[in-house]
């Protein structure tokens, strides 16, 4: 069975064409599901328009919920390994081979397209949020150093696409990789180049960003001990 | 405040502290609910079992009862619980809404795709001249492959 791309998509129309017309002509060896977070742009029509792949969420769930829709996709008809890629165009499918053969050599249960596996992170207010969600990933799972937790480019086998659409409290976010590591769970990372966001407005904006340190923090060094542990 | 006090919002704290542990344990609540919850159990924690952080505070803003300023604290907390919540379920029953109305248009589009395809099959077999007893197994053959498609 082939792998399946699933890309959440809000309001990305304008990115979305180039993204799945690369897929579908450079890397049929995937197949491919675009999920239309309830936007309130053009995305539904085009995709409809253009004969793509579409899992059309009526309302909007953010990308927790929209991650959890594709999964329970994979699921439903049965694929084995899910890549989730950003419907803006900056994560490159090139990129996914790679992707699967670390997971094939090191029998991970999930593989991050990391922008700093061999790469330095640049010294930004983002990159130090970034960093310091690295630190207590580290201080929390005996010390397993993940470089890029907030990628959005990752890779997951058959036993996450089950835990992540159907359990309550798999997010993709960092806190869910702190907790699965201590589930017993292996993460690998392979370095990635990304590109910069083309248009339209991504998941984490400004202001958010402090609420969502707060929160990530508080659940990865306090909630995560208090959790069942589900052991991989 | 008197000592049988503290001790009774110690107590109570401790209780919920432990409640709230227990139904994130049991992956009952929200992470972002928890944490209100948490901190709001931390704010009434200091507040009945350090006299002197209430004292000082109530001092500042000129409340004469330290008891007040508890109240206040616990009544500020939960208007604000209660606005969130109250915003949070608007958006629910408009989500609600939308589903319902999603969920009908969906399924109309689907049965009548249904409709089509009979209609469609029924004029292939006249036209070909298939006998009209083999149809209901052609239906339900049809009918099931839709439901897959569809998810229902």
């Amino acid at each position: 069975m082939k792998p399946l791309i699933i890309i959440p998509a809000y309001n990305e129309a304008e990115n979305l064409e180039k993204l799945i017309e690369n897929i579908i002509q450079n890397y049929p060896q995937y197949d491919y599901v675009v999920i239309n977070d309830g936007s309130t742009d053009t995305t539904r029509k085009l995709c409809v328009a253009k004969g793509y792949n579409l899992l059309d969420l009526p309302v909007n769930l953010g990308l927790a919920g929209a991650v959890k829709s594709g999964m329970k996709y994979a699921n439903f008809y049965g694929y084995d390994y899910v890549i989730q890629i950003d419907g803006d165009g900056q994560h490159n499918p090139a990129y996914i081979v790679d992707m699967l053969r670390k997971m094939e050599e090191t029998d991970a249960d999930i593989v991050i397209g990391s922008r700093f596996k061999t790469n330095k992170k640049p010294f930004t207010l983002r990159m130090i949020g970034s960093q310091i969600l690295t630190y207590a990933i580290k201080l929390t799972t005996g010390g397993k150093y993940i470089g890029d937790v907030t990628s959005g480019m990752r890779l997951f086998n058959k036993r996450m696409i089950k835990r992540f659409g159907y359990n309550m409290h798999y997010s993709p976010e960092p806190d869910t990789l702190a907790y699965l590591l201590n589930c017993g769970a292996k993460i690998e990372e392979v370095q990635v180049e990304m590109n910069e966001r083309k248009a339209g407005e991504s998941y984490l904006i400004g202001f958010m960003s402090f609420r969502y340190m707060a929160q990530m923090l508080f659940s990865i060094l306090l909630f995560q001990w208090v959790r069942t542990r589900n052991e991989v | 405040m008197s000592n049988t006090m503290q001790i009774l919002v110690l107590i109570g704290t401790f209780v919920f502290v432990i409640y709230v542990l227990l139904r994130i344990h049991k992956l009952k609540i929200k992470m972002e609910d928890a944490i209100f919850w948490i901190f709001f159990t931390v704010v009434v924690a200091v507040l009945g079992t350090i006299p002197q952080v209430t004292y000082w505070l109530s001092a500042v803003l000129g409340i004469q009862s330290p008891v007040n300023l508890v109240y206040l604290m616990i009544i500020g907390l939960l208007v604000e619980k209660l606005f969130t919540l109250s915003a949070n379920l608007s958006i629910l029953e408009e989500k609600v809404t939308i589903l319902s109305a999603e969920v009908a248009i969906r399924g109309r589009d689907a049965a009548h795709s249904r409709d089509e395809l009979k209609q469609d099959i029924t004029e292939i077999k006249q036209k070909t001249g298939i006998k009209e007893s083999d149809e209901d197994s052609e239906d339900e053959g049809i009918r099931s492959s839709v439901g897959n498609h569809t998810g229902i």
